[in-house]
């Protein structure tokens, strides 16, 4: 029997013969021949689990990958010639480039044989060819519009001849027939760039025809090239997305053997894991790498073991219930009973810290990793990595990757130590410590950090913070409301104190409703407003306002308490708000914003040189800081001089820090401080 | 090779192909300069005096052999109008060779040689070769562009900075009368072999890698994509 390969070479020929012939026509008829040949041959049916020639995360997709797309894929370093559509399926069906040649020419076929069901006769018609168009320039112009359909078809010919070659480039509508070829749809990934002509390109390709009795597979494949100017996508080649969770890396050489891939994801987003990149940095040889990263994944399986105990542990603390020791180890045999002891330890400690904080941030705190981490959590949905950076923290690993991490946690909470004392550097300067940190990754950290900051004086749960910068009015909005839910979980666990905090939670809560009401449904004034709810912050009739014309999602909270307020109720409220304070520090700690958000009518200026203990100090004063403060900062963002944390607390010596931050974001955000 | 699976690179294939190399060659230059007249004359050594604008783009295919090697030549026709323009660019890449064109005949075609040299550079790869060639010499009554003007801008264009490439080589041609057609494919596939083995001497195993090892010797072209890239 004649190779496989073989005799795609030999009908590759053929076509290319027939390539230099006037037309399509000789090289449709050569087509059909070619049909008839390689029918004998059947195609993969599933994906491929083992990468045999594995060269890597391709970390340019890694970093254009769209939030949009599917989560757990990760994008395969490919070598090749053209841009790499067919070696991408390749990888992705047989684990090597080895079927490239053969998707080529079965694509090419299909073009030939369905030429017109793919210019204008299936569903897909008119979007294929606006891609094409497209696929030209970056941006849509109105001459890409106007491109007739007969250029559009010669420029199919032209490709269909070209893709009779090696090295070709492929377009859209290779990808619409390479579907077909395979029967299964093609998952075509697009940067979030260009974003005027991606919905083109971004989408689930479906085959012409596929098995009716089965639902067909589904290839992953991205659109990977360079950003020109940082906000222009050039698309360059193809990537194959491959599904993180499910695949191991096979190799004839047992050296490159790595049990699992979820390792490599858990690595980081921008540092690829090779050897090359490593010996740079840490002057190892190669079997030492190799030996590393065998044990390393070793390590790695063990702390997701304890990874996946601690969060069972720390979920059900959440809930309530500490497991106590015997249940444990029924459910988590390998974990040591000291291990458990110092997680309750830990647990114990984390939760009178975040109780006791009075605003001022320590931040060599031994707890702090845990919140800072926690923003991981809503940016990654699956939980790995957020496992992974408690795993490691909890584990001496061994190996490269345990390096590569710790530098990785090292730079990270350097950085944010740096922005929790106000003194965080650029780009460059850090570079200079963390030589191995990306820009964008320095970014997300400091962006993380800066979101994270202000609001881990706050936090019961490192689950609920992760929720702060979800829209950006909130964070303007809701010291108040924030802290409340911050709250929630910490209230499970002492009884007392729930029942009086939940009882002025749900009374002011239903004040705010019922103002909010008002605000949208009447859109009475500020100064109605004012006159009709003097105890609810200003601030937060012009969120509601704002969310009014903008339409910004209404807060979970607010959407699942919908209380029925009476005038009863708000009396009550009003006479709590009044004798709330009275001495009970306790509860103060917490609520220190929260108090001073309620803005009363009378103002008389702080001494400076007074006792600055927020807990002696007049509310009203507070108030009235803070409304100089804030237009303070108003006007100096106005003036765009805006001012740092240290100029602004020589001014203000009583706001904490982190209301600071938050103004400074809402601000950055758009939403006024002061208004009139 | 013996099944599908032991082959690693899809490129190894093409050494079993019938052919030694193949060059991606583009012909640009404004319309109705006689772009798709000359490949005509070259490819199916045939000629047309009627004029059909090109649309969008066209594509030949012709095997020559050249220095005992076989070298299939990819040769792209493209659409000379503005409004093709964006079109056309997008198949520069990959190019290693153009051939530049204007109608001796026609002062605006030649003014705009230096912005087809600008396209080149900026949507080519750098070491993609250019010859420049001025079609029509069978028309000398209506000459207007004077071969010495072709030569001096043909000295003068360049698509690598740093000097590293000495200007384009110049022909006068005419697709019409056959004259200097072949030539002019012949002296770009030299060029372009000539660039090919010289990076691929100089190539430095530091700077291109251990990735390019096994193409170099199957498919010599492909070092030059890679660092194009």
């Amino acid at each position: 029997m004649i190779p496989r390969t073989e005799v795609v070479l030999s009908v590759l020929e053929e076509l290319q013969e027939a390539t230099e012939c006037v037309g399509l026509d000789t090289l449709t008829k050569v087509a059909v021949d070619v049909e008839q040949v390689l029918s004998a041959f059947h195609l993969p049916t599933a994906l491929c689990t083992e990468i045999s020639s594995w060269l890597g995360i391709d970390a340019v997709a890694h970093r254009l990958y769209p939030a949009d797309a599917p989560a757990g894929l990760l994008p395969l370093v490919c070598k090749g010639e053209g841009n790499l559509l067919f070696d991408s399926a390749s990888m992705l069906l047989v684990g090597s480039t080895s079927l490239s040649l053969e998707l080529q020419v079965r694509t090419v076929v299909e073009m030939l044989l369905w030429k017109r069901y793919y210019l204008c006769g299936m569903i897909d018609s008119k979007v294929m060819l606006q891609a094409a168009r497209f696929s030209l320039c970056a941006e849509e112009s109105q001459d890409m519009l106007n491109l007739p359909i007969q250029v559009l078809e010669a420029i199919f010919d032209a490709d269909v001849k070209a893709t009779c070659f090696p090295g070709t480039f492929a377009n859209m509508w290779h990808v619409y027939a390479l579907a077909s070829v395979l029967k299964s749809n093609i998952y075509s990934v697009y940067p979030m760039y260009n974003l005027k002509i991606r919905p083109y390109f971004n989408r689930l390709i479906r085959p012409r025809t596929w098995l009716k009795d089965s639902e067909p597979l589904t290839l992953h494949i991205m659109w990977s090239g360079d950003l020109e100017g940082g906000s222009v996508f050039k698309p360059q080649n193809f990537v194959a997305l491959i599904h993180a969770s499910d695949l191991k890396i096979g190799s004839p050489n047992s050296d490159q053997r790595m049990p699992s891939l979820k390792s490599l994801e858990h690595v980081s987003p921008n540092s690829q894991l090779s050897y090359s990149t490593l010996k740079g940095k840490f002057n190892i040889t190669k079997s030492t790498f190799y030996r590393w990263k065998r044990q390393s994944a070793e390590y790695h399986k063990k702390s997701v073991a304890r990874y996946e105990a601690k969060h069972f542990f720390l979920t059900s603390y959440r809930q309530g219930k500490l497991i106590p020791l015997g249940q444990f180890k029924e459910l988590f045999p390998e974990i040591p009973r000291s291990t458990y002891y110092a997680w309750k330890h830990e647990l114990v400690s984390t939760c009178s810290v975040s109780g006791g904080s009075t605003g001022e941030l320590s931040p060599g705190d031994s707890t702090e990793q845990d919140y800072w981490s926690s923003p991981e959590v809503k940016e990654t949905p699956n939980q790995k990595s957020f496992a992974n950076m408690i795993a490691i923290r909890c584990e001496k690993l061994e190996g490269e990757r345990a390096q590569n991490m710790s530098l990785m946690q090292e730079a990270k909470k350097s950085l944010q130590n740096c922005i929790v004392t106000n003194t965080s550097f650029p780009y460059r300067i850090f570079k200079r410590r963390f030589p191995g940190i990306s820009r964008s990754t320095y970014y997300n950290w400091r962006r993380e950090a800066m979101l994270f900051t202000p609001f881990k004086e706050f936090s019961g749960s490192s689950e609920e913070g992760s929720d702060v910068d979800k829209t950006s009015p909130k964070s303007q909005l809701s010291p108040a409301m924030l802290e409340r839910r911050k709250l929630t979980p910490r209230l499970k666990i002492s009884g007392r104190r729930r029942k009086t905090q939940s009882l002025d939670y749900y009374q002011m809560k239903a004040l705010r409703e019922e103002a909010k009401m008002h605000v949208q449904r009447s859109k009475i004034s500020y100064i109605k407003f004012k006159l009709k709810f003097p105890s609810v912050s200003s601030s937060f009739y012009w969120l509601w306002n704002r969310k009014m014309k903008k339409s910004v999602t209404i807060s979970e909270t607010e959407k699942s308490q919908s209380l029925n307020v009476s005038q009863d109720v708000i009396a009550k409220i009003k006479t709590q708000e009044m004798f709330s304070f009275d001495g009970n520090i306790d509860r103060l700690n917490g609520q220190a914003v929260c108090t001073s958000e309620f803005t009363l009518p009378e103002f008389s200026l702080p001494d400076k040189s007074s006792n600055e203990q927020m807990f002696v100090m007049d509310v009203v004063a507070l108030a009235n800081f803070k409304a100089k403060a804030k237009l303070f900062l108003q006007q100096r963002f106005e003036e765009k001089s805006f001012p740092t944390f240290k100029e602004f607390r020589s001014y203000f010596p009583l706001t904490p820090r982190s209301t600071y931050y938050m103004w400074k974001r809402a601000l950055h955000h758009g939403v006024p401080l002061v208004h009139g | 090779m013996a099944s599908a699976t032991d082959n690693r690179y899809g490129q190894k294939e093409s050494s079993d192909q019938n052919f030694d190399y193949m060059f991606k060659i583009l012909i640009i230059g404004n319309s109705s300069v006689g772009k798709t007249s000359f490949l005509f004359r070259y490819a199916d050594d045939s000629f047309t005096p009627a004029f059909v604008s090109t649309v969008g783009i066209d594509f030949k295919v012709k095997t020559i052999y050249r220095n005992d090697k076989r070298i299939k030549l990819q040769i792209w026709d493209t659409a000379g109008q503005e409004r093709y323009r964006t079109i056309t660019t997008a198949y520069y890449r990959g190019a290693m060779g153009f051939i530049l064109m204007y109608d001796i005949t026609n002062e605006e075609s030649f003014s705009a040689v230096q912005d087809w040299s600008t396209q080149i550079k900026t949507y080519s790869w750098d070491n993609a070769q250019v010859l420049l060639v001025g079609n029509k010499c069978d028309m000398e009554d209506e000459r207007i562009v004077a071969s010495e003007r072709g030569r001096q801008l043909s000295e003068h264009l360049v698509t690598v900075p740093l000097g590293l490439y000495l200007g384009f080589e110049y022909f006068e041609a005419s697709a019409k009368d056959n004259i200097n057609v072949k030539q002019t494919f012949e002296r770009l596939v030299d060029i372009i072999c000539e660039k090919m083995s010289e990076s691929l001497d100089a190539a430095d195993p530091a700077v291109t890698g251990a990735k390019q090892g096994p193409q170099l010797t199957e498919q010599p072209a492909a070092p030059h994509q890679d660092c194009a890239c």
